[in-house]
């Protein structure tokens, strides 16, 4: 089946070029949806901004830096708040936002002081932190501000601190993807090579990709601990400023998401010669594969199937038990563009559900690739999907439970389906064994549980017939 | 032989993120250093691989798709070296097709990443 029109995009046929339902014998040079283009208008996308992909997604992360926000205080709010990525210092960036708090004068008059001021505001508030990233906005991106000239002159003001900036405004790209992308050539050119490391193990890698959603560095890095390998750096789950300055030391990337972190993967490797090695660190024996390429790559094969076979006996019954609950349970994936390739096989092989639909907000063509050759025949594939296709979608496919943010799961619960959160999860850890037996866990609670069949109930209307009926 | 090529070429499609860098250049190279080494260690059972960073990546990768041929694709026992050889020649061709020479990204030869 070809490239598929939805009933509710009958008004934007355009969008038909961004849906597709693999077919059998089909394969990826025959129909591959486009993708990473501007929204069409007419669609209610699901997007955020490039802004929000620097910042929400990498930046917001590392543990020990100051994230000012220069522009009006809304742009920090809407990324302070949604995501759920700890660390081992309690929760620095967690706890706190920064923003420049743009008014009106300083748009009409330049903003350039109001940064300088609040930066250093920032940082003598937070004497222990020497760190900043210094993001732009439409606003301050509009009026020509020029953050870099301002960083620099605090740089030299102050001596001891340093500062990344980030320019890239909420418009300069479709979607989050463009942050994304900013913030990785950004780091590449400007930061890292400019701290050497302290090398305590023979074996070294990056870890790329990995943001410490609830806590999934902290199993990750246990992992890589008991196989006495050193992370030099992970960017950027509980990751601090300068041990990014030092990825140019690792013998090897292992990047998990290739969509947000790939080209400092790809620069890496050419700069540096530093090889990428792609893996997928959810699911139960991806995880297993993912170890033991690490494995092979450091000659570490022992020590690696030694740590999945305790791995194994630790939670493979418990991964058993669900997967005898949940096979044959219908799963669509609706998330940002990686979680689709990523979980699409790790749900079918390791829990025996069927992914009968899966949407992608920012992915690439390169992520539709991945997720078409490793999906279902049957299953639809979409870029951008908006609001009235996911209802449509819900009409064909009829999922048990959609993996989802919070804003598409509102939307899900109206039609009373379990939603489980697929950006920042319900009860994480989701990566490695531990966390797959969590993800297994929250989908058999959603699918299991009665609040959507009682939500369902009519109450107003039962109450009627029974007063009708005494 | 087209049977046991489209059976290696479907395993290869559904399992790997190596097919899929981001970039033509990255592709190629790897379809072809690290099928290459798949076919030493099926023939051989070693590889001949140095020890840079780069054949280490190559060798981790091929290892990996080297288990998953014998665990998955038993018709692999009965074949000599010209069978092994002319088997992976033929899915490194056919992944090069799909996945750089016909493939629908349009980001494939996009000069900076």
């Amino acid at each position: 089946m070809p490239l598929h029109l939805f009933k509710s995009d009958e008004l934007i046929p355009e969008r038909k070029k961004h849906c597709y339902i693999k077919a059998p014998g089909e394969d990826i040079t025959e129909f591959l949806p486009l993708s990473n283009e501007n929204t069409i208008p007419g669609t209610l996308s699901e997007r955020g901004c490039a802004f929000c992909g620097a910042k929400l997604v990498i930046g917001g992360v590392l543990k020990d830096t100051i994230q000012m926000i220069h522009g009006p205080v809304g742009c920090a709010y809407d990324t302070w708040h949604t995501k759920r990525y700890p660390s081992d210092n309690d929760n620095f960036q967690l706890k706190n936002a920064w923003s420049t708090d743009m008014k009106e004068k300083n748009v009409v008059f330049g903003g350039e002081k109001q940064l300088r001021d609040s930066i250093l505001e920032a940082f003598k508030a937070m004497p222990d932190i020497k760190r900043m990233f210094v993001y732009t906005t439409c606003a301050t991106a509009l009026i020509g501000d020029d953050p870099k000239a301002v960083a620099k002159r605090v740089e030299k003001e102050l001596g001891d601190v340093d500062i990344f900036v980030v320019e890239c405004a909420g418009f300069a790209g479709v979607s989050q993807s463009k942050g994304h992308h900013v913030l990785n050539i950004g780091w590449i050119n400007e930061k890292v090579g400019t701290v050497e490391p302290e090398i305590t193990s023979e074996y070294t890698v990056n870890l790329i990709g990995d943001y410490n959603i609830q806590g999934d560095a902290y199993v990750l890095h246990s992992y890589f601990e008991k196989l006495g390998i050193q992370i030099v750096a992970d960017f950027t789950g509980n990751a601090t400023y300068d041990e990014c300055r030092s990825m140019h030391r690792a013998q090897v990337s292992v990047v998990n998401c290739a969509r947000s972190a790939g080209y400092l993967a790809n620069e890496l490797n050419k700069r540096y010669g530093i090889p990428r090695l792609d893996v997928d660190t959810w699911g139960f024996s991806y995880t297993a594969e993912a170890l033991r390429k690490v494995g092979v790559f450091f000659g570490l094969e022992d020590r690696v199937e030694a740590l999945i076979a305790e791995q194994m006996d630790l939670y493979k019954e418990k991964m058993d038990w669900y997967k005898e609950r949940l096979k044959g349970k219908k799963v669509a994936i609706w998330t940002g563009g990686p979680r689709l390739w990523h979980w699409t096989k790790a749900l079918e092989d390791d829990l025996g559900m069927t992914v009968v639909a899966m949407s992608s907000k920012f992915g690439h063509q390169e992520d539709f690739e991945k997720v078409i050759s490793r999906g279902n025949e049957g299953a639809i594939y979409i870029d951008d999907a908006n609001e009235l296709e996911f209802f449509d979608v819900m009409e064909i496919v009829k999922p048990d439970v959609v993996f989802t943010g919070p804003r598409v799961g509102d939307l899900i619960k109206k039609v009373h389906l379990p939603y489980v959160n697929g950006h920042a999860y319900h009860n994480g850890p989701y990566m490695g064994f531990e966390g797959a037996v969590n993800m297994a866990r929250d989908i058999y609670n959603a699918v299991n549980s009665p609040i959507m069949k009682l939500a369902a109930d009519d109450i107003v209307a039962q109450s009627k017939t029974i007063i009708s009926e005494s | 032989m087209e049977n046991n090529v489209n059976e290696l070429y479907k395993l290869i499609q559904e399992k790997y993120l190596w097919q899929f860098y981001s970039r033509s250049w990255d592709r190629e190279k790897n379809i072809n250093g690290i099928l290459d080494c798949v076919k030493e260690i099926l023939i051989t059972d070693k590889s001949s691989l140095a020890d840079s960073l780069e054949d280490k990546f190559y060798y981790s990768e091929a290892k990996i798709v080297v288990n998953d041929i014998k665990r998955h694709l038993k018709f692999i026992e009965g074949l000599n070296e010209k069978g092994v050889t002319e088997t992976i020649d033929r899915v490194k061709a056919k992944l090069m097709d799909v996945t750089v020479t016909n493939s629908l990204n349009g980001e494939l030869n996009v000069e900076y990443y």
